[in-house]
């Protein structure tokens, strides 16, 4: 039956195909089989009797029935009667979903589909019908305890489910006609620190289309269609350049200003409740996701998931100011605190999951229609990677006023990751320090910033005010009060980019916080660790953060893998803002960031032979020169899209080495 | 059997009455009159009291919304004896007991005919044969199970009577237990669930399954036993049931687990102030004084009569409740969290809340580690208090039976020596979750390991495999993981078994990965900071209680690493008064602390493991180790391992740190085969090797100890190196027997062996050093780790050779007769006041000969 619905999907929307549908929906009210269906299609003289609006009350049917866009509820229903009919039984129920999850990844897989489902991290969600069926991009920032719920009950003779809904009225006589069911609650944020052009790269028919789905629903959908794209894209009829401007410098300043310890920004109508984002972007939307099934086993913390699922919206639960003085009791609290009582839905959408998917910053941006081409190419030609590598380093040596050398150390950084742990050692970090940074210079850092945040997914400008080292949260800490995981700045996924900016430390002292807060850093710096406090015990998180440190001297608090001294010969100009030359880039640095490497073993005694010679020659090349050496080695050569180490890119990082140390014994 | 079902008190009561909707209970929906009625009197009990089931009925046609939670646990009322009181709660709610079964649920509830046992076989009616013979009329069955009443209590009467522990004893455990329960007046008892598994498989099962039914019956059968055992006992004795077969992760409940006992580990993270939860309600007439008998409260509802019970007044509405002579029970409502290593990385902890009640109010402060065993339940939440509908969500808890403190670290931190022997239903609980015959595997695989010859090097290799080299300092580690044996002598005087290690060294010698390890597989380590540690960071401080104002004592690190490690990086950046906190607990164990009025030995059993960089940050060859660490000797001899980690320059291991890292980064598989052990292996091997190992000096081996100190001691007593080296004090004595004590514990064995005092020696000597010490200057020379010869060797080399020159010119023709060896040594004791050897003699020869000065042939020697 399934893929009968989806033959409707497919063809596109015309007068004609919806017709096919109407009559298509007509044999499946009949519930009689295809060869009728058939038949029907054969009379094709019936096309030129329906009018119009015959169309339109088919498509109010099919709602019903089977639009998983509109209605995803009738669709799970629909599966559940069918799975009840085919006498499954309550154990198998419970167990499965009715092939929910088929049906909706089998009508998703369609092409552009998945664009067609409305985002709620970008958009007005009073514009969405609840019940719907919307997309959901966030890091998963908290995960709840498991929630048991009324999953079906029998209703006369019939069982009803309310998977996949909030909250259903279920009549309180009911004995022993339910079934109690669990699904996992998981407290998700916007991906902290994503940049502004990765929200423009998405495709703009997940907006438009919004208007088109929801017409039905409301009557005005072209106003709101343009109020909801005023909100989500802000300044979309600005011109390129100012947009990015203006994005990027009004991100910024929202984010420097928690970092620079002022909670305060948070607007007052957030200020009854903590939304927990971890960079405190308090424009954005968080997200309760209801798993069921247990599809939540591979997701971990801060990890950066798409989901797919309902929206659903229950007034009673989010108005509910019975429950509100109850909160101070020590009993109610403890029993029933209920989290979502305090987070109103319409600030927090809730979510029944039906479909996640777990994102790499490669998977995601891969499938990004103006990044997806650049992708193939790469794949395809690999001189067209070192190209790409070419041009890269032309605009970071002009952004770092002409120095190449810092330069190339800049390319190799933002290409690091962690590839492996072997504890306790990271391998494959390489933070990076560019000395030589003074405080007045300040437009050198914040340019810097801008241009890391034009290249990479996620990024965040951290300049270290004493006074924000002193007050802020790094790394998140468990309140067993509200039973909430505190966000800290450190929560970030994987990946994002970390510029800390020292030349801002002012002399003062650290409190206990400050010293804790640096400890934090350090930490991240050194093991790609943070310390989660759960009061009763500690727990480490593996995060993959790669750290650039803006310092006047070599940074004595926050010791980095690389220490380059900067030499700028001119001036330092901006990224070039030619969207299409920027997306080559990011497509560039995506796509080897992702590639495997591997070293034959021949090379390996050449390296080996070359670490020993080192070392007799100088002894102070330690066990951190050699790693270092062997990760920038992986990454040069990854670089140039070589997914095997050749003497060459050996040679070269060793070239590097030797100038950069030649310029820091002259500092 | 009443479980009158108390809950918070919607009046009355000063209690912090949940006396609001979300807390509204599912037992039974009771708020539906019609159905309360026969829910409350449906009653699996024999002997029922029909008067008492009916004033318990008419009370419950009262009731309305109940709220709150019913403890399975509060007997109904003391001092009602006989009282035998269907408890209507666990009737009605099954929902999810047997899950598919759904047709039996469909039934109508039973309806209530009468108080005899026989009719209430007559309840089941409606219920499908299919049900099989347990539906048999006769045997009572508790609805919706296969629990007959008469059988189940049968069996728990003969579990109870007979269940022996060693089939020798005259009276049955549990009889013995209840004998010492009624003469201590308590009021419960524990049942170990393994001794039911034992005895009555089927008991058992049906305890877990239906754990209402069957505990309601348990406290009837204990009430039974008791009256006979003493007749005029009036108090309710409870059961409390522990240490079910399978402890049930937190993270693994679900649904099915609803109703069932199910027993958890955790920790305990925030507790509830204690609740007044009313029991009985006293009532008194404003108008004559008149009270009637207290009344019980049911399931949360206080009844007040609407008018004087006495003939002559019968005032109406003049009763009014007197709080201070109702009974109140304690309630607390306690979080439990999961314990921190059943966490899956990456995930938050999970949480569930626990209903403690009378005596195990206050049992569990947060932060402590806990097992518990209760009734998983689940509870609806309800819009509001008036609507008839739910919401389909439900709230969880579990009714707490039985709270057992456990610790159980990364690597088990129970000293066995420590052990608590109590009782034997208190006794502890195996170590592992693992049901015996596993544990019985586990440990032989164990032993198995611990009998291969090269056990040792493979624990060295285990230990942080991907720190390349160090071998020596990683055994030290590992003897320090597994620690000498502790001591206590009658005297009362007791020696450490913990083995404290300095490491000292370079920068860059991986010391502090060195550390974070030790620090990840040790039991309950801290790690700290030097730097950012102060004294009482360390040791124990005193507070103001933010809430309280009481003043508290806080632990420090070494406080709480308790029986673990504690880990110090950057010890030499510590502040003298802070490292000068350490010398108490590095040998007594324990911190002292007097301070606003407080005055506490607190133990501090715990290993230091610190490490510091040389005074001038790298190592000066030029300078001796004592000037090189800067730390006062009184420290220093405190530690039993102090190593100096020099980077020494070789190309052999240049070469094998190359390939290690080469391969780090490329993912070889040849770090992988390295790694003999994996670290849960290595943990619970040395968790098993602290646990049950405890090796005795063999008397060889002591002799051997004896003497390797002597000779330290002799090299020590060097003349004018008394400032320069580090002299063996009685204190090195005691760490080689620490340390040959943990080699033996590595291999399994109970006696320390000659091999044990051995190796102790050689890691005591290679820690700092000493063969590369010239112990005349206290200067480690470097030349002798490279060439291994020192300086001043090599000067009294040169200083032979000359004067040898000068002799042989002077005795020796050029192509002469050969001189004897023997004679020119003679010649040279007589010449210069050089020590000179046989050895040294034939050393400057062989110079002499290779620069062609003079030849020998065997003992001749021959001028050219």
């Amino acid at each position: 039956m399934i893929f009968q619905y989806l033959a409707f999907f497919t063809l596109p929307c015309s007068f004609l195909p919806l017709l096919l549908c109407w009559i298509y929906i007509y044999i499946y009210v009949e519930g009689n089989d295809v060869v009728f269906f058939v038949s029907l299609l054969g009379g094709g003289h019936l096309l030129s009797v329906v009018t119009w609006s015959i169309v339109k009350a088919a498509v109010a049917m099919v709602g019903m029935a089977i639009d998983c866009l509109a209605n995803p509820l009738g669709a799970v229903r629909t599966m559940f009667d069918r799975a009840c009919a085919e006498g499954a039984s309550l154990e198998e129920l419970s167990r499965t979903d009715w092939g929910v999850k088929d049906l909706f990844q089998k009508f998703l897989l369609q092409d552009g589909v998945i664009w067609q489902v409305p985002d709620i991290g970008s958009m007005d969600i009073s514009l969405l019908s609840s019940n719907s069926l919307v997309r959901f991009r966030g890091m998963v920032q908290d995960m709840f305890d498991v929630e048991y719920y009324i999953g079906a009950y029998k209703d006369g003779a019939k069982w009803l489910t309310t998977k996949y809904t909030d909250v259903a009225s279920v009549p309180v006589e009911l004995e022993n006609d339910k079934q109690i069911w669990d699904r996992r609650i998981l407290y998700c944020v916007p991906v902290p620190g994503e940049n502004t052009w990765v929200k423009q790269a998405l495709p703009p028919d997940s907006k438009t289309d919004v208007s088109m789905y929801m017409s039905g629903v409301a009557p005005h959908g072209e106003k709101r269609f343009r109020e909801t794209s005023s909100l989500t894209i802000g300044t979309c009829d600005m011109d390129e350049d100012d947009t990015f401007k203006e994005n990027f410098n009004e991100g910024k300043r929202m984010r420097g200003s928690t970092t620079s310890a002022t909670s305060c920004n948070i607007t007052d109508a957030y200020q009854s409740f903590d939304f927990n984002m971890p960079l405190g972007e308090a424009v954005l939307r968080p997200c309760l996701v209801k798993v069921y099934d247990g599809a939540d086993a591979g997701i971990k913390l801060n990890d950066v998931v798409e989901f797919i699922g309902i929206l659903t919206f229950d007034p009673e639960l989010s108005s509910a100011p019975q429950t509100e003085h109850e909160l101070s009791n020590v009993t109610t609290t403890l029993l029933h605190e209920d989290l979502s009582i305090l987070m109103p839905a319409s600030k927090v959408p809730r979510l029944q999951c039906i479909l996640l998917r777990k994102l790499s910053s490669h998977n995601f941006l891969s499938t990004l229609p103006c990044l997806e081409e650049n992708f193939t190419i790469f794949r395809q030609t690999p001189s067209v990677v070192k190209q790409a590598r070419q041009s890269l380093l032309q605009r970071l040596t002009s952004v770092l006023g002409g120095d190449c050398l810092a330069a190339e150390y800049l390319l190799i950084h933002l290409l690091s990751k962690v590839h492996a742990r072997v504890d306790p050692i990271a391998v494959g970090k390489l933070s990076l320090n560019f000395t030589g940074c003074n405080a007045e210079e300040r437009c050198f850092a914040q340019n810097l910033a801008e241009s890391i945040a034009a290249l990479l997914p996620c990024s965040h400008f951290m300049p270290l005010y004493l006074e924000s080292l002193n007050r802020a949260l790094f790394s998140p800490k468990k309140d067993y009060q509200s039973n909430r995981l505190i966000t800290g700045v450190l929560q970030l996924a994987e990946g994002t980019h970390l510029i800390l900016d020292e030349t801002a430390l002012t002399t003062g002292q650290l409190n206990a916080t400050g010293v804790q807060n640096v400890q934090s850093l350090k930490n991240l710096m050194e093991w790609q660790k943070v310390e989660y406090d759960f009061e009763f015990h500690k727990m480490e998180m593996p995060i993959d953060v790669p750290v650039l440190i803006l310092s006047h001297a070599k940074s004595k608090l926050f010791p980095a893998d690389i220490i380059v001294p900067l030499r700028c010969t001119g001036n330092q100009s901006k990224l070039t803002h030619d969207e299409s030359e920027l997306n080559k880039c990011r497509s560039y640095l995506t796509f080897v960031r992702e590639l495997e490497h591997i070293i034959e073993p021949s090379l390996q005694k050449i390296l080996e032979d070359d670490l020993v010679a080192a070392r007799q020659e100088d002894r102070s090349i330690n066990t951190d020169t050699f790693h270092r050496w062997l990760s920038m080695a992986r990454l040069m050569s990854v670089s140039f899209g070589e997914q095997k180490l050749t003497i060459e890119h050996w040679h070269k990082v060793k070239e590097l080495e030797r100038r950069c140390s030649e310029r820091l014994r002259c500092f | 059997m009443a479980r009158s079902n108390t809950s918070t008190p919607r009046r009355g009561g000063n209690a912090a009455g949940a006396s609001s909707p979300p807390s509204s209970i599912m037992r039974g929906n009771n708020d539906n009159p019609s159905t309360s009625e026969q829910a409350d009197s449906r009653a699996p009990a024999a002997n029922a009291s029909a008067e008492q089931a009916n004033r318990r009925r008419r009370r419950s046609q009262s009731g309305g919304a109940s709220s709150g939670f019913s403890p399975p646990l509060d007997m109904g009322t003391p001092g009602t004896p006989g009282f035998v009181q269907g408890t209507p709660s666990y009737f009605n709610y099954h929902a999810n007991d047997t899950r598919g079964s759904f047709e039996r649920r469909d039934r109508r509830r039973p309806q209530w005919n009468s108080m005899t046992p026989n009719s209430m076989g007559d309840t089941q009616e409606g219920r499908p044969s299919s049900e099989g013979d347990l539906n048999m009329p006769p045997p009572t069955l508790v609805w919706g199970t296969n629990v007959s009443v008469q059988e189940a209590s049968q069996a728990v009467h003969r579990f109870l009577r007979n269940f022996r522990d060693d089939p020798n004893n005259l009276e049955g455990k549990y009889m013995q237990l209840l004998e010492q329960t009624i003469e201590i007046e308590g009021d419960s008892l524990n049942i170990d669930a393994r001794n039911i598994l034992d005895y009555d498989e089927d008991l058992y099962v049906k305890t877990i399954r239906y754990p209402l039914e069957v505990l309601a019956i348990f406290d009837l059968v204990l009430m039974d036993i008791a009256v006979q055992l003493k007749p005029d006992w009036d108090k309710h004795i409870q059961a409390r049931i522990f240490n079910l077969k399978e402890a049930v992760n937190l993270r693994d409940l679900n649904p099915s687990d609803i109703e069932k006992m199910v027993s958890v580990k955790g920790m305990i993270i925030r507790c509830s102030s204690i609740i007044p939860e009313i029991k009985e309600a006293f009532f008194k007439c404003l108008v004559c004084g008149y009270s009637p008998q207290l009344s019980p409260v049911d399931r949360g509802r206080v009844e007040e009569p609407t008018r004087c019970g006495r003939q002559e007044c019968a005032a109406m509405n003049s009763m009014a409740l007197i709080h201070n002579r109702c009974s109140f029970a304690d309630k607390q409502i306690v979080r439990l969290q999961e314990t921190p290593d059943a966490i899956p990385e990456g995930e938050t902890p999970h949480t569930v809340s626990l209903l403690m009640h009378d005596k195990l109010v206050d049992a569990a402060k947060p932060g402590d580690r806990v097992e518990v065993t209760g009734v998983f339940r689940a509870v609806p939440v309800r819009v509001g208090p008036t609507q008839r509908t739910l919401k389909s969500l439900y709230k969880t808890y579990i009714d707490c039976l039985h709270l057992k403190k456990a610790d159980k670290g990364r690597m088990q931190a129970e000293d066995p020596l420590e052990r608590n022997v109590e009782s034997d239903t208190f006794a502890s609980f195996p170590e592992t979750d693992f049901s015996p015959a596993e544990h019985e595997a586990n440990v032989e695989k164990l032993k198995e390991l611990s009998r291969l010859p090269d056990i040792y090097e493979r624990l060295t290799r285990s230990l942080a495999p991907s720190i390349w080299e160090l071998e020596d300092i990683k055994k030290g580690l590992l003897c320090q993981l597994f620690g000498g044996t502790f001591k206590k002598l009658e005297s009362g005087a007791s020696f450490r078994g913990d083995i404290n290690v300095l490491l000292v060294g370079d920068p860059g010698t991986s010391k502090s990965q060195l550390l974070q390890y030790v620090h990840k597989i040790a039991p309950r380590g801290i790690y700290t900071s030097g730097r950012g540690s102060s004294a009482v960071g360390l040791t124990a401080y005193v507070t103001k209680d933010p809430e309280t104002r009481e003043t508290v004592l806080e632990s420090g690190a070494l406080v709480l690493s308790d029986r673990g490690i504690c880990c110090i990086d950057e010890f030499d950046k510590m502040s003298d008064n802070a490292r000068s906190m350490l010398h108490e607990v590095m040998e007594q164990q324990t911190v002292s602390v007097a301070k606003s009025g407080i005055i506490a030995t607190l133990n501090a059993r715990t290993s230091v493991l610190a490490c510091a960089n040389p005074s001038g940050s790298r190592y000066n060859p030029r300078m001796s180790v004592i000037d090189n660490i800067q730390l006062p000797p009184t420290l220093l001899s405190r530690f039993d391992l102090i190593y100096l980690v020099l980077d020494k320059p070789d190309e052999q291991t240049d070469r094998r740190l190359a390939r290690h890292l080469v391969a780090l980064h490329y993912e070889n598989p040849e770090i992988q085969a390295q790694a003999a052990l994996d670290l849960a292996t290595l943990t619970s091997y040395i968790t098993y090797a602290r646990q049950h190992i405890n090796p005795r000096l063999s008397d060889e081996a002591a002799e051997d100890l004896i003497s390797g100190y002597v000779a330290m001691r002799r090299k020590g007593s060097f003349p004018g190196s008394s400032k320069k080296v580090i002299t063996a004090t009685p204190r090195q004595l005691e760490s080689l027997i620490r340390i040959s004590e943990a080699l033996a514990r590595i291999r399994f064995s109970e006696v320390v062996e000659r091999c044990d005092a051995a190796e102790a020696i050689r890691l005591l000597e290679v820690a700092l050093q000493q063969s590369a010490t010239d112990h005349s200057t206290g200067i480690i020379d470097m030349d002798l780790i490279t060439t291994g010869v020192s300086a001043s060797e090599r000067t009294k080399r040169a200083n032979i050779l000359s004067a040898l020159r000068n002799l042989i010119s002077d005795k020796l023709r050029s192509g002469g007769p050969p001189m004897k060896i023997t004679l020119l040594l003679e010649e040279m004791r007589k010449q210069s006041s050089l020590d000179v050897t046989l050895q040294d003699l034939r050393t400057a020869l062989g110079s002499l000969s290779a620069e062609g000065f003079v030849n020998t042939h065997g003992d001749n020697v021959q001028r050219i």
